[in-house]
């Protein structure tokens, strides 16, 4: 199977087709990035074709080096800082998580479990903007911290001094919420 | 380092064997750290838990349509420039050549070591992916034997295929891209000449057009003439025929 890296590095020289497999493999985490930070479906839909419309339009910034996963998140990120500029919109909502936009594979999930899920995210929404994205991106979207740290141009331990800091405070939200 | 956050660097993978041995005689220990280990072992396997939410089809669909945008956009962008005269259009065929040349042999070399090893795997991918619904997916396959050091004669006629009966242009243009590398085999040159005919895409048209020039097919003459009279095409469509037939006859 080709790497994300080589691929885009295919795209960047021209071969644009190629992205129909990058968006195949990333549409979902991306999306997920969005919803999980604004629980807005429509908005999340936008945010994520405006990242792949900046890589077409970027394609030929991407470096050889540079991890494909750390460069599109950092695109993500920058299109969720303009978007949160723009409209001025908190990044705090207190929206419900929509069941629609739960992958028919949790459908079957227990009660217990959607209530598990829900409170989850209720605590997630009450940290601060850079522990919430630091949490949803380390932890939620699983990426390394080496990866977290070049979308959010810092180094390594600051990603782990921001993880801790966030898994503190979640923990409190989390049981406060609970009781 | 308090109790707490050598619970989390438990959970985080920083504690040494010693330091996981004292952690657990405390938490055996004592009950409020009993607890709160508790608590963190329920919200690290929440994350773990943590439900795949995913974007409605219409997602793809745009996207879809974006970059068939831009790939016409990068095609017609090619026209403009070929149509500011003989001399630039020469200048362009020559540095497109180059460049196809040097891609080709950087391509090569840098792909030789890894294929050899998957070139099975990638038969077989290739061909499960080739029929998949997704646009995505036939995308993908037609990519992997573009990739392929060697393909066999199987997958080079997946290939013709593809660029003839996909309903997809994205899939198709990319197919007859793939393709180039075997332009040197009459049947690939003639199913391309064959497709001149019957593609209405512009973009896979110009590619078409494109890639016998380079060739100097003298087959594809009469197809291209056919196209140059051809009212229902795109102007830049009749115009990137009409410079084919003057690539193809020039010495």
């Amino acid at each position: 199977m080709l790497t994300d890296e080589k691929i885009m590095l295919n795209v960047a020289r021209g071969e644009l087709q190629q992205l129909s497999v990058l968006f195949d493999r990333y549409k979902g985490p991306i999306y997920s990035f969005f919803y999980r930070t604004s629980r807005n479906q429509m908005l999340s839909e936008d945010l994520t074709q405006n990242v792949f419309e900046k890589i077409i339009k970027y394609k030929h910034t991407y470096k050889d080096d540079t991890s494909f996963k750390a460069w599109i998140f950092r695109i993500a990120r920058n299109v969720n800082h303009d978007d949160f500029r723009k409209n001025k919109l908190k990044l705090n909502r207190n929206v419900e998580i929509s069941e629609l936009n739960i992958a028919e594979s949790n459908l079957e999930a227990t009660e217990e479990k959607r209530e598990r899920e829900h409170l989850l995210y209720c605590a997630i929404d009450r940290l601060e903007p850079l522990d919430k994205e630091t949490l949803l991106l380390a932890k939620i979207e699983k990426m390394k911290y080496a990866d977290v740290a070049k979308v959010q141009g810092c180094t390594e331990s600051a990603v782990k001094v921001r993880v801790f800091r966030a898994i503190k405070k979640l923990k409190e939200h989390y049981y406060t919420l609970d009781h | 380092m308090n109790w707490e956050e050598k619970i989390i660097s438990f959970f985080e993978n920083e504690l040494d064997a010693q330091e996981i041995l004292d952690l657990q005689e405390a938490v055996r220990m004592n009950e409020d750290l009993s607890k709160m280990m508790d608590e963190y072992t329920q919200l690290y396997e929440s994350f773990d838990n943590a439900p795949q939410v995913e974007p409605s089809a219409k997602l793809q669909s745009r996207f879809d349509d974006v970059l068939a945008n831009a790939v016409k956009e990068k095609s017609s962008k090619a026209m403009v420039f070929n149509l500011n005269g003989f001399t630039k259009v020469a200048a362009a065929a020559v540095l497109i050549m180059v460049g196809v040349f040097v891609g080709k042999e950087y391509s090569s070399r840098q792909d030789l070591n890894d294929l050899n090893d998957q070139m099975a795997d990638m038969r077989y991918d290739m061909k499960s992916l080739i029929n998949d619904e997704s646009s995505t997916a036939r995308i993908q396959a037609v990519s992997l034997a573009h990739n392929t050091q060697d393909p066999d004669s199987d997958m080079i006629n997946i290939l013709i295929e593809t660029m003839a009966d996909d309903k997809s242009s994205n899939v198709r243009l990319a197919a007859v891209k793939s393709l180039e590398k075997h332009m040197q085999k009459d049947f690939v040159r003639v199913e391309l000449i064959t497709a001149l005919n019957n593609e209405k895409d512009p973009a896979v048209l110009i590619e078409i057009i494109q890639q016998l020039s380079r060739f100097k097919d003298k087959e594809a003459l009469e197809p291209l003439d056919k196209l140059t009279k051809d009212v229902e095409l795109y102007k830049f469509v009749r115009d990137e025929a009409h410079l084919g037939i003057i690539q193809i006859t020039s010495t």
